[in-house]
């Protein structure tokens, strides 16, 4: 019998508490949960104590848990790219780190110095590019060498309230509340498209590199209000639109989709924070078209995943798709600047 | 359907898929409307079906109108000259005649019923999203594009919106065109897919409070445009009417001619759009 890997979070917020808990707890003949760190001590506790590991708030004593195989990186964006590369110069088998991989291009070449130094597995939690359906549609697509001439990505999101709350009950303590806004400089247009495409758009960027692999050109960028992008770019003979707002008080609606003039792939996601399976994928070519949706979702098939690449059953996966996908996240970014136009 | 009075209705060299679709949709108003051959006497026809394709088509709508047609009927309108154009709209005024539009989608009688509440909506709209997918059907890429843009800009006009667009990208299949300085920016984009791969209209209106998603098919047809308002409380969509959208315009032109009322979506709001087109596609 392979032996179970340990996890150890580090982050122990709403994305650990409704997403990988549960994916974890479905996947237990594989991976147990050993320890879980967060900046506040209650919370660490609670969370820990809830599926059975340890409880710490101290980093480094993740790192030197012998007990912790695969860390877990779920912290605030700024912080993924040390933690990562701490975690590999612990020497551990493997390292799931919510997307962004980091927030700029030299931390995140730091990452992959560390990573090849180490040999540790290192994936990044881009769900819906491990989403089965997703894949299966891309591979009828690939399989056409089909050229897409336009793709479209949208993402409309109510409040993650409305779906954390359902998917567990939330462990948070008072202290852990965020402050009420207070007044301070607002941040201009820029910041706030800069701000939506790495914690929003990133979503996506994985999904619409399979299509558009470059950024050439980037001819119309907008922050929507109260978070969120409008933006439109070329990559060779594909057009690119990308939309994204939240949070509405309203149902969401997460689509992709692609066009060639002969064919179409069409993929909608369900909710991230519930276990409501893959999405639903439609490929239609010349008349004849196919569908598929599948009981699991990509973040289980991302975990599924990494426990074969560390039992040596499937490829090792490396770290220039992440580092790609930030690479065009931050490429969108820098030749916004240029067409951005002043709201009236 | 109003039975206060029959008008009569002819055909000035409108392309033949024009005539068919104008004339399927009158046979279905029997009571109101009668076609009339073209060499009747021009002052006794009351309505005349132009092709808004053909070249000099506003001319030919301006000779009728002085001639003493009472109403245009602009079948799928894609292109303009703007200085005959001028003309048009002078004999109009001085006529006191009717322009209806073969705008397909702001027509249909499920949008219409449920407008004014989306207007009420887009007052607090953080995006207005209009996305078609058209298929080619042996017809001129611009053509197609220009017609399309004209649908989409009708529909954002009847949300009481005067969008200011520009042209954000163009190519042989697609287009993006904008009006993005505004706090909630409208985004009209098209797709031209091959003859077979199904056509559609989507229009997404997001605002903070509510969501609305209306899909209409490609518009020549009966089959009602699906349109949902998503709010915090559940979604509710609109009752379906299997009107076709052209047979409803019938009916507005119809009660526009008994109470000498303009139509939703008038002449000005046509050649403004045409201009748009003009401008921000044909470049």
């Amino acid at each position: 019998m392979v032996k179970r890997l340990g996890v150890g979070f580090v982050g122990a917020g709403p994305v650990t508490q409704a997403i990988h808990l549960p994916v974890l707890a479905s996947m237990a003949k594989r991976f147990s949960v050993t320890c879980v760190m967060d900046m506040d001590g209650d919370v660490a506790t609670a969370v820990a104590k809830s599926c059975g590991a340890r409880a710490t708030t101290d980093f480094s004593s993740v790192l030197n848990d012998p007990a912790v195989d695969v860390v877990a990186i779920c912290s605030p964006n700024h912080l993924h790219a040390d933690q990562v590369v701490a975690a590999c110069r612990a020497g551990k088998r493997g390292v799931l780190c919510e997307k962004p991989l980091a927030t700029s291009l030299d931390d995140a070449q730091r990452v992959l110095e560390a990573q090849r130094a180490s040999g540790t597995t290192v994936i990044v939690g881009t769900m819906h590019s491990y989403d089965p359906a997703f894949r299966a549609s891309v591979a009828a697509w690939n399989d056409l060498r089909c050229v897409a001439t336009f793709v479209r990505s949208v993402i409309y999101l109510p409040d993650n309230d409305r779906f954390v709350n359902l998917a567990t009950e939330l462990i948070s303590s008072p202290t852990s509340i965020s402050p009420p806004d207070v007044p301070s400089t607002p941040p201009t247009e820029f910041a706030r498209f800069q701000g939506s495409i790495l914690a929003l758009a990133i979503h996506n960027i994985p999904l619409v590199r399979h299509f558009a692999p470059t950024v050439d050109d980037v001819l119309s960028a907008r922050a929507l209000r109260p978070f969120g992008y409008a933006t439109t770019f070329r990559c060779g003979v594909t057009t690119v639109q990308m939309l994204g707002l939240l949070p509405g008080a309203w149902d969401p609606n997460w689509r992709f989709e692609a066009f060639a003039p002969t064919s179409r792939l069409r993929v909608r996601f369900p909710p991230s924070y519930v276990m409501a399976g893959s999405s639903t994928a439609e490929f239609s070519s010349r008349g004849s078209a196919s569908r598929w949706r599948f009981a699991i979702n990509g973040y289980q098939e991302e975990w599924s995943h990494l426990a074969g690449v560390l039992d040596g059953v499937v490829p090792a996966t490396t770290l220039s798709a992440p580092i790609e996908d930030l690479r065009f996240a931050l490429r969108i970014v820098e030749l916004a600047k240029k067409v951005m136009v002043p709201i009236q | 359907v109003s039975a206060n009075r029959q008008y009569t209705v002819s055909f000035d060299r409108a392309f033949p898929e024009d005539e068919s679709r104008h004339r399927q949709a009158l046979a279905s108003l029997p009571v109101s409307f009668r076609v009339v051959e073209q060499d009747h006497v021009r002052h006794q026809i009351d309505a005349v079906v132009v092709s808004g394709g053909a070249v000099g088509w506003s001319e030919t709508a301006r000779l009728n109108v002085d001639a003493g047609v009472r109403a245009v009927m602009v079948a799928r309108p894609e292109g303009y000259d703007s200085s005959v154009a001028k003309a048009f709209l002078s004999a109009l005024s001085t006529h006191g005649a009717i322009v209806a539009v073969e705008c397909v989608l702001a027509s249909s009688l499920v949008y219409g019923d449920e407008l004014a509440t989306l207007r009420r909506d887009v007052q607090t709209a953080l995006v207005v999203d209009c996305f078609s997918v058209v298929e080619r059907m042996a017809r001129d890429s611009e053509a197609l594009m220009a017609g399309t843009v004209v649908q989409q800009l009708a529909l954002v006009r009847s949300l009481g919106l005067d969008p200011a667009m520009r042209l954000v990208e163009r190519s042989e299949t697609n287009y993006v065109i904008a009006d993005d300085r505004r706090e909630a920016p409208v985004l009209l984009s098209g797709v031209l897919v091959d003859e077979g791969e199904g056509g559609y209209f989507r229009l997404d209106v997001v605002a903070r409070s509510a969501r609305w998603r209306v899909r209409f098919d490609s518009g020549n047809s009966a089959r009602p445009p699906a349109l949902t308002r998503l709010t915090e409380s559940g979604a509710v969509s609109a009752r379906q009417h299997f009107e076709h959208p052209i047979r409803s315009l019938w009916r507005e032109l119809h009660i526009a001619l008994d109470q000498n009322q303009p139509m939703a979506y008038t002449a000005a709001d046509l050649f403004l759009d045409l201009e748009i087109v003009d401008h921000v596609l044909r470049r």
